[in-house]
C-alpha cells in the first residue's frame, strides 16, 4: 500500500510538473501601463473611452561604436493608445486583440478621469477600478480639466512620459512651498463611500509655459486645484487660493504661504507646521463645528523693518491669522455653497455624537449647507529667519 | 508502532493555523456583510465562544486522557450511537475540507495562477499536507511549529507596516451597527472557534495532558487577538469602504506601501497564507483520515490516505459552484449546523459521561 | 533465483569458515607451516627463523609484513634482546614466561593462543613471535607505517582557532581528542567491522554526559553492519543513518579535533574510522548546518553576525535561482516597476525563456564545479577563469543569456559556499534544482510547495532518536542561544536539552568580577 501511495503520488506530482506552464509571461511580452485614462467619448454611441499610457523603452538606431557603452542607446518614448466601448471591461477587451502584448496594470501609477465624467458620476468607473484585480490601490486619482485627450497631450518636461510627471509632481515636486497632497483610489473611493463625507481630487491642468526661456515644450502640466464631488459627481472646483485653505482644514498642507500688506508693503508668512483641532459646538439645538487651527512659522520676506519687539510680532501674529482666516472662511463658504462635504463634518457628526447624526442623516444634504462652520486660526511666529535685520529698511510709524 | 508525541508549543501552533488558515481569507468577507464597522467585536466574541468550548475540551480531556474522541463517544454512547455520531461528524468534516480546499486554491489561483486549471493549484496544495499526513502526526506538528515561528511574525509584521494608513476615527461611534448585526456577524467567528475541538481528537498523542485547557485557551486567544488586530486595521484603514472590497487581507496586504522601492508584499502574504493553510489542511486531513479508520477499527491509518484523499479532490471539485455561492452558503447556511455539531457533540459527551458516571 | 541465493549462501559460509579458532598445535613446524600458508602468495609478509636467548638457541620464528612496521624497532626491541639477552632458566616457569617477562623490552605484547589470531595481529601491522615447544605466541605491536603527518585541514577552514585536523591513522585521531579531554571519563570503544577489511571502529563519548540511549542505539547500529568491507566512512554514514530516503543526513562528518571534542562535551557521539580523516557526529540537528568551529573563537557579535549571514546564504543558495525565475515569469507585480523596466530591457531579442536561461546557467555551474574539484589545483583555477569569465562574458555579449542571470547565479554559487559542512552543501546542491523547476513551472505557489514537502521530509527524520528539526521543533529556547545567535559563552549554561538530557548543567554559575 505504501508503494501505490508512493509511486503514485510521485506521479501526480510530476504529472504537475509536465503540465505546462499557464501563467508564464516573460518580461517583454509585458505592456507596463503608466496611467489609464478614462473619458466620456465624443460620439455618444458608447459609454466609456479609456486610454492607455506607456512608457516603450526601444533601441534608438545602431549600436555605438565607442564601445565604452557596450549596449545600444535606449530611448524612452511615451505611447498612449485609446479604445472605447460600452463598459470598461469592454473598452480593454477590444484593446487586448490590437496589442502584441500582455497588457500589465500592477505597475499603473495613476487614474486620469476626464471633468465630464466625474460630472456624471465616477461611481461605476470607481467600483470597476476597485474589482480589477491586478489594479493596486495605491493609483492616484486626478481629474483632468476638460477632456483627458487633452491632458494626455502634454509633455512631459523632466520624466519619461506624462503619467510619470504627474506623479513625479505629486509625490516630490510639490515637496517645497506650494505643496499639492495626492489621493489614491482607496481614499477616494472611501470617501465616496461613507455617508457624511463627500471625495475631492487634484486636478491636472494644461499651460504653456512662459517661466522657460528656452525650452521646446508648450503644453506643461500643473496642479493646483481641487475638484469637489457630491456623492458620485464632481460638483466645482476650488482653485488655488481656496485649495490652500482647504487643505489646513483637511490636515493635509505641510508649508505654505500667506501674504500681506502693511503700510503698501508685502510681508509674508510662511507656515511649517499646522494644527488643526475641530471640535462640535451645540447652542441652541443648532450644531456647529468650529475649527482651531495653530499656524506655526515665521515672517519669509520683508521689506519692513521694525525692530520686532514682542509687541511688534504680536500685531503681526494677528494680522497674519486674521489673512488666514479669511482664505480659510472663503473656501469653506464655497464648499457649502457647493454643498460638497469634503471636510468630512457630517462623518464627524456621526462619529461623535451618533444619536444627533440620527436626526441629521436623512436631509444632511439641506443641513449641511447652512451649519455653523466658525474657523479660528492662531498663527504663531516662530522662526529664526527675521531675528537679523533686512536690508532695506523702512521702518513703521 | 511507536506512539507519537506532540508538546504543548506543537499542538498550539497547529491549531493555530487550523483555525487561522481560511479565518484570514473568509472571515472579514463574512463580518463585514452584517457589522462592518464593528467588526472587531466578533472577535471578542470569538474568545469567549472558544474560552467556553476550550473548558469542555479540558473537562473531557482530564476525564479520559489516554482515548482520543472517537473512542470517547463510543465509550461513552455505546459503540453503535457513538459510530453514528462520528460519522455525522465524518461527513460533516468531510464537506468542510472540501470546500477549504477548495477557498485555499481559488485564493491562490486568482491571485497568482489566475489561467492555472483548478485541479493543477488543488494538486499542488494537498501534495505537500498528503505527504504530511502520511508521515503522521508528530511531522504534522512539527513542521506545523516551524511554520508558526516564521509567519507569526512574518504577519505581525504585515500589519504594522499598515500603521500610518490607520484612522481610528473609522472605528467610531462603536456599535454603531446594531445588537442584532453584530451577534448575527459573530456567528461564522463562532463556527471557526469550534474547530478548536480538534484537539480532542490529538489528546493521546499530547505530551501533557493536564495542561490541555490551557493549550487550547491560549490559542483561541492569540487568534483571537489575531482577529482583533485584524478586524481593527481593516476597518481602520479601510472604513466603510470594507463593505465594497473581495479577500479583505489581500487588499490590505496589498495597499502597504512604506517606500517607494519595496512596496509588493502581497506575494508574500500569500506565501505565508499558503504555508499556514498547509498546516490547516493537514490536520483536517489527519483527523479525517484519523477518524475514518478509528470508525473501522484500524490502528494504522496510512492505508486510508490516499483514498480519502482522492475521495477529497473530487468532492472539492464538483462540491462547490462558485465563490458567491459559497460565500452565501459560509455566511447563512454553514454556521447554523456547524455550530450544533461542533460545539454541541464534546458538550454532550461530557453531559453524558457525567450522567453515566463514567472514569 | 533460490539457486543464486544458495550460491550467495555457500561464499558466505566460505569467508566464514576461516573465522574458526585454530589453537596452536604441538607440532612447531606444522604451526609455522600452517601460518605460512595462510599468508602464502603475500610478497610483502617476510619471515625468518631465529635462535633466541642467547646460549639456550631455541629455535623461534619471526613473521611481519614489510612496510607495515618500524624496522629499527623490530631490531632494536625484539630481535637484539631476543638473540642477545638472557635469564636464569630457574626463575620462570616456561620458556615463553621468561621471553615476555625478560625479553621483550616493549609495552604492547599480547599473548596469542590462537593461530587465527595471531595472524591477525601480523596482517593489521604486528610482528608475531612463535617459539618452538610453547603452546602459545606472541604478537607486538609495532605499526610504524608511513602516514600523513598532522595537518592543517583541508574542508573545514578557520583562520582562528585550531589548525590540526585528523588524520588517516586512527590511533593518531584518539589522541587528538584524548589530549583535549584528559578525563578518564572519555571513553573510546572498539569495534572491528567489515568481514575483509577488519576496519577498526572506535566510538567516543563521555560517560555520564551521553544518553544511555543515545549510546545503545549507535552501537547496535554499528553492529548491526554487516558487510564485506568498508573503506570509507562514508559507507558507514549510509549504513547507520536514519535518512535513507531523505537528501539530509542524519549524522555529519568533520575533520576538526575540535568540534569533535565540542560535539562530545554536548553529550554526541563520536565515531572514528581507521583509515579516515573525517569522524562522524551522532545525532546531529538542523541547527549544525549554520555552525562553524571558528563561532566560539571570534567575539559572540561578530559569531552572531556570521551565523545570521549563513542562515539568508542557506536560503539564497536553495531559493534564489527558483525564485528569480518564479518571479520574472509569473509574479512581475512583485518587482519594482523600474527594475521590472530594466530587466525588460536586458532581456529584449534573447533566444531562451528566463526558466531554460537559469537551468542552463546553474547547470554550467555545477558542472564548474564538479570539474574544479576533480581537476589538479593549478589547472582548476585556469577552470574556473575560463568558465568564470570568458563564458560568461562571451554568453552576455553574445546575447545569449541576460546579466542578472548571471548575477543571479553567481551570487547562489558564492552563497553555496558558506555553509561549513559538506552534507549540507550537497543536499542543497540538489534541492537548489528541484526548487528552480517548481518554480519555472508553477511560479511561487509550486515552490512553496517544494519548500513544504522538504519541510515535511526534515521534520520527520530522526537521527539517533533526536528530532531532526529541534531546537526549533520541539521548540526549546535554551538552545537557540547557540543556533543563530550565539550568545556569551558565559550564558550557555547548559548543554543542548536533546542530546544530554541526564548531565544537564555545563557551566556554573558565573558570578562575575569580583573586583570591587
Amino acid at each position: 500500500m505504501f508503494k501505490i501511495l508512493k509511486t503514485s503520488l510521485s506521479i501526480a506530482f510530476m504529472l504537475v510538473l509536465l503540465c505546462s506552464c499557464w501563467d508564464r509571461r516573460e518580461t517583454e511580452e509585458l505592456l507596463l501601463t503608466d496611467a489609464l485614462a478614462i473619458d466620456i467619448p465624443i460620439n455618444d454611441s458608447d459609454k466609456y473611452e479609456i486610454f492607455f499610457i506607456a512608457t516603450k523603452q526601444s533601441s534608438g538606431g545602431e549600436q555605438t561604436q565607442d564601445g565604452e557603452e557596450g549596449g545600444s542607446q535606449m530611448e524612452a518614448q511615451p505611447w498612449v493608445a485609446r479604445s472605447q466601448g460600452k463598459s470598461l471591461e469592454e473598452a480593454i477587451n477590444k484593446f487586448t486583440v490590437r496589442v502584441p502584448r500582455f497588457i500589465f496594470l500592477d505597475d499603473n501609477k495613476i487614474i486620469i478621469l476626464g471633468e465630464k465624467l466625474a460630472q456624471r458620476g465616477v461611481g461605476e468607473t470607481l467600483d470597476y477600478l476597485l474589482r480589477k484585480r491586478d489594479l493596486r490601490l495605491r493609483n492616484y486619482i486626478v481629474i483632468s480639466n476638460g477632456r483627458v485627450s487633452n491632458s494626455l497631450a502634454a509633455s512631459p518636461e523632466f520624466e519619461d512620459g506624462v503619467a510619470d510627471e504627474i506623479v513625479a509632481i505629486l509625490e516630490k515636486g510639490s515637496q517645497e512651498g506650494d505643496r499639492f497632497h495626492h489621493k489614491d483610489i482607496k481614499k477616494f473611493a472611501e470617501d465616496v463611500v461613507t455617508e457624511g463625507q463627500d471625495a475631492w481630487a487634484p486636478i491636472i491642468e494644461i499651460i504653456t509655459p512662459t517661466e522657460v526661456v528656452k525650452y521646446n515644450v508648450d503644453k506643461a502640466v500643473i496642479i493646483n486645484k481641487t475638484a469637489l464631488f457630491h456623492k458620485d459627481k464632481m460638483v466645482g472646483i476650488l482653485d488655488r487660493e481656496d485649495t490652500k485653505g482647504f487643505k489646513i482644514l483637511k490636515g493635509l498642507a505641510n508649508r505654505d504661504t500667506f501674504a500681506t500688506e502693511i503700510n503698501n508693503e508685502n510681508i509674508t508668512y510662511a507656515y511649517n507646521q499646522v494644527k488643526v483641532n475641530r471640535s462640535l459646538t451645540t447652542n441652541s439645538d443648532r450644531v456647529g463645528i468650529k475649527y482651531d487651527v495653530k499656524l506655526k512659522g515665521n515672517i519669509a520676506e520683508s521689506h519692513l523693518y521694525t525692530d520686532f519687539c514682542d509687541k511688534a510680532l504680536k500685531d503681526l501674529e494677528e494680522k497674519f491669522s486674521k489673512v488666514a482666516e479669511e482664505e480659510i472662511k472663503s473656501s469653506v463658504s464655497l464648499m457649502q455653497k457647493l454643498g460638497s462635504d469634503a471636510l468630512g463634518i457630517g462623518r464627524f457628526i456621526h462619529a461623535k455624537e451618533p444619536d444627533i447624526w440620527k436626526n441629521y442623516r436623512d436631509n444632511w444634504d439641506m443641513i449641511y449647507q447652512d451649519i455653523d462652520i466658525v474657523v479660528k486660526v492662531d498663527a504663531k511666529i516662530i522662526g529664526t529667519d527675521f531675528i537679523s535685520k533686512p536690508i532695506i529698511r523702512k521702518s513703521i510709524k | 508502532m511507536r506512539k507519537e508525541v506532540i508538546d504543548g508549543g506543537q499542538l498550539i501552533s497547529i491549531m493555530f493555523w487550523t483555525i487561522m488558515g481560511t479565518a484570514v481569507l473568509t472571515l472579514p468577507v463574512l463580518i463585514g456583510r452584517h457589522a462592518p464597522r464593528d467588526a472587531w467585536i466578533a472577535a471578542v466574541i470569538f474568545i469567549i465562544g472558544g474560552l467556553g468550548l476550550s473548558l469542555v475540551i479540558g473537562a473531557l480531556a482530564k476525564k479520559f486522557p489516554e482515548k482520543d474522541f472517537v473512542s470517547c463517544v463510543e465509550n461513552v454512547f455505546g459503540i453503535w450511537i457513538g459510530k453514528i455520531l462520528i460519522a455525522i461528524f465524518f461527513i460533516w468534516l468531510l464537506h468542510t475540507t472540501s470546500f477549504v480546499i477548495w477557498q485555499i486554491s481559488t485564493f491562490t489561483k486568482i491571485s497568482l495562477l489566475p489561467r492555472t486549471p483548478l485541479l493543477i493549484v488543488v494538486l499542488i496544495i494537498i501534495i505537500p499536507s498528503v505527504y504530511a499526513v502520511h508521515n503522521g502526526i508528530e511531522s504534522v506538528a512539527r513542521s506545523g511549529q516551524f511554520i508558526f515561528l516564521i509567519t507569526f511574525g512574518t504577519l505581525f509584521v504585515l500589519f504594522l507596516m499598515n500603521m500610518p494608513e490607520v484612522n481610528i476615527e473609522n472605528l467610531q461611534p462603536v456599535f454603531d451597527d446594531g445588537f442584532n448585526n453584530i451577534i448575527r456577524s459573530s456567528l461564522a467567528p463562532l463556527a471557526w472557534a469550534g474547530e478548536i475541538m480538534f484537539i480532542l481528537f490529538l489528546v493521546p498523542n499530547v505530551k501533557q495532558q493536564k495542561k490541555i485547557t490551557q493549550y487550547s485557551m491560549i490559542t483561541i486567544i492569540l487568534i483571537g487577538i489575531g482577529g482583533i488586530i485584524n478586524e481593527f486595521f481593516y476597518t481602520a484603514v479601510f472604513g466603510p469602504l470594507r463593505q465594497h472590497l473581495i479577500s479583505p487581507f489581500y487588499t490590505l496586504v496589498r495597499y502597504i506601501s512604506p517606500s517607494d522601492f519595496i512596496g509588493r508584499y502581497d506575494v508574500l502574504f500569500v506565501s505565508v497564507n499558503l504555508a499556514g493553510n498547509f498546516v490547516k489542511l493537514s490536520v483536517f486531513m489527519y483527523i479525517l483520515i484519523f477518524s475514518f479508520s478509528k470508525l473501522f477499527k484500524k490502528q494504522n491509518h496510512r492505508p486510508f490516505v490516499l483514498p480519502v484523499t482522492i475521495a477529497l479532490i473530487i468532492l472539492t471539485l464538483i462540491s462547490v459552484e462558485g465563490s458567491p455561492q459559497l460565500t452565501n452558503f459560509l455566511d447563512n447556511v454553514f454556521p447554523f449546523y456547524t455550530l450544533p455539531i461542533l460545539y454541541g457533540l464534546p458538550s454532550v459527551t461530557l453531559l453524558v459521561a457525567k450522567l453515566r458516571k463514567l472514569k | 533465483m533460490s539457486k543464486l541465493f544458495r550460491n550467495n549462501k555457500k561464499k558466505l559460509k566460505e569467508i566464514d569458515e576461516s573465522k574458526n579458532t585454530n589453537m596452536f598445535s604441538k607440532d612447531f613446524v606444522e604451526n609455522i607451516d600452517y601460518i605460512k600458508n595462510k599468508l602464502s602468495k603475500c610478497c610483502d609478509v617476510e619471515y625468518r627463523p631465529i635462535k633466541i636467548i642467547n646460549g639456550l638457541g631455541i629455535n623461534a620464528y619471526i613473521f611481519l609484513i614489510n612496510g607495515m612496521v618500524d624496522p629499527t624497532f623490530v631490531s632494536e626491541n625484539i630481535l637484539k634482546p631476543l638473540i642477545k639477552f638472557e635469564f636464569e632458566k630457574d626463575e620462570v616457569a616456561s620458556i615463553h614466561e621468561g621471553v615476555y617477562n625478560h625479553l621483550l623490552t616493549v609495552g604492547s605484547v599480547d599473548i596469542e593462543k590462537d593461530l587465527d589470531s595471531l595472524v591477525m595481529k601480523i596482517i593489521s601491522g604486528g610482528i608475531g613471535i612463535l617459539i618452538e615447544n610453547e603452546s602459545v605466541a606472541f604478537s607486538v605491536e609495532a605499526i610504524g607505517w608511513k602516514e600523513r603527518a598532522v595537518e592543517e585541514t583541508a574542508s573545514e577552514t578557520v583562520i582562528k582557532g585550531m589548525k590540526a585536523g585528523f588524520v588517516e591513522n586512527i590511533r593518531t585521531n584518539t589522541s587528538l581528542v584524548r589530549r583535549m579531554i584528559k578525563n578518564p571519563k572519555l571513553k573510546i570503544e572498539k569495534i572491528t567491522k567489515g568481514r575483509i577489511t577488519n576496519t577498526e571502529i572506535n566510538i567516543a563519548y563521555i560517560e555520564g554526559v551521553v544518553l544511555e540511549d543515545l549510546l545503545e542505539e549507535v552501537r547496535q547500529r554499528i553492529e548491526r553492519v554487516d558487510i564485506d568491507g568498508i573503506i570509507n566512512l562514508g559507507m558507514l554514514q549510509e549504513m547507520i543513518d536514519d535518512s535513507t530516503f531523505s537528501l539530509f543526513s542524519t549524522s555529519y562528518t568533520t575533520e576538526r579535533p575540535d568540534r569533535a571534542c565540542s560535539c562530545l562535551l554536548e553529550g554526541r557521539v563520536v565515531v572514528l574510522m581507521d583509515n579516515s580523516p573525517f569522524v562522524l557526529i551522532a545525532p546531529s540537528v538542523i541547527t549544525q548546518f549554520i555552525q562553524s568551529a571558528e563561532d566560539y573563537s571570534t567575539k559572540y557579535l561578530t559569531a552572531s553576525f556570521a551565523r545570521i549571514l549563513r542562515v539568508v546564504a542557506l536560503n539564497i543558495n536553495l531559493l534564489l535561482p527558483g525564485l528569480y525565475v518564479a518571479i520574472f515569469s509569473y509574479h512581475h507585480e512583485m518587482i519594482p516597476n523600474k527594475l521590472l523596466k530594466a530587466v525588460a530591457d536586458a532581456r529584449e531579442k534573447l533566444p531562451f525563456p528566463i526558466f531554460l536561461e537559469m537551468f542552463m546557467l546553474v547547470f554550467a555551474f555545477e558542472i564548474l564545479r564538479e570539474a574544479g574539484v576533480r581537476l589538479p589545483r593549478a589547472v582548476g583555477q585556469a577552470v574556473s577563469i575560463v568558465g568564470a569569465l570568458v563564458i560568461g562574458q562571451a554568453a552576455v555579449s553574445a546575447k545569449l543569456v541576460s546579466p542578472p542571470s548571471i548575477i543571479v547565479v553567481a551570487l547562489t554559487a558564492i552563497c553555496s559556499f558558506t555553509i561549513p559542512i559538506t552534507e549540507a552543501t550537497n543536499a542543497y546542491r540538489l534541492l537548489t534544482f528541484i526548487v528552480l523547476f517548481a518554480g519555472g513551472i508553477l511560479g511561487i505557489p509550486g515552490i512553496i510547495a517544494v519548500s513544504l514537502i522538504i519541510l515535511v521530509n526534515i521534520s520527520q527524520l530522526r537521527s539517533f532518536g533526536v528530532p531532526y528539526l529541534s531546537p526549533i521543533s520541539p521548540l526549546s529556547l535554551s538552545d537557540w542561544k547557540d543556533f543563530i545567535i550565539r550568545v556569551p559563552i558565559q550564558f550557555m549554561k547548559k548543554r543542548p536539552t536533546q542530546t544530554a538530557k541526564s548531565n544537564k548543567i555545563r557551566q556554573r554559575w558565573w558570578k562575575g568580577s569580583d573586583k570591587k
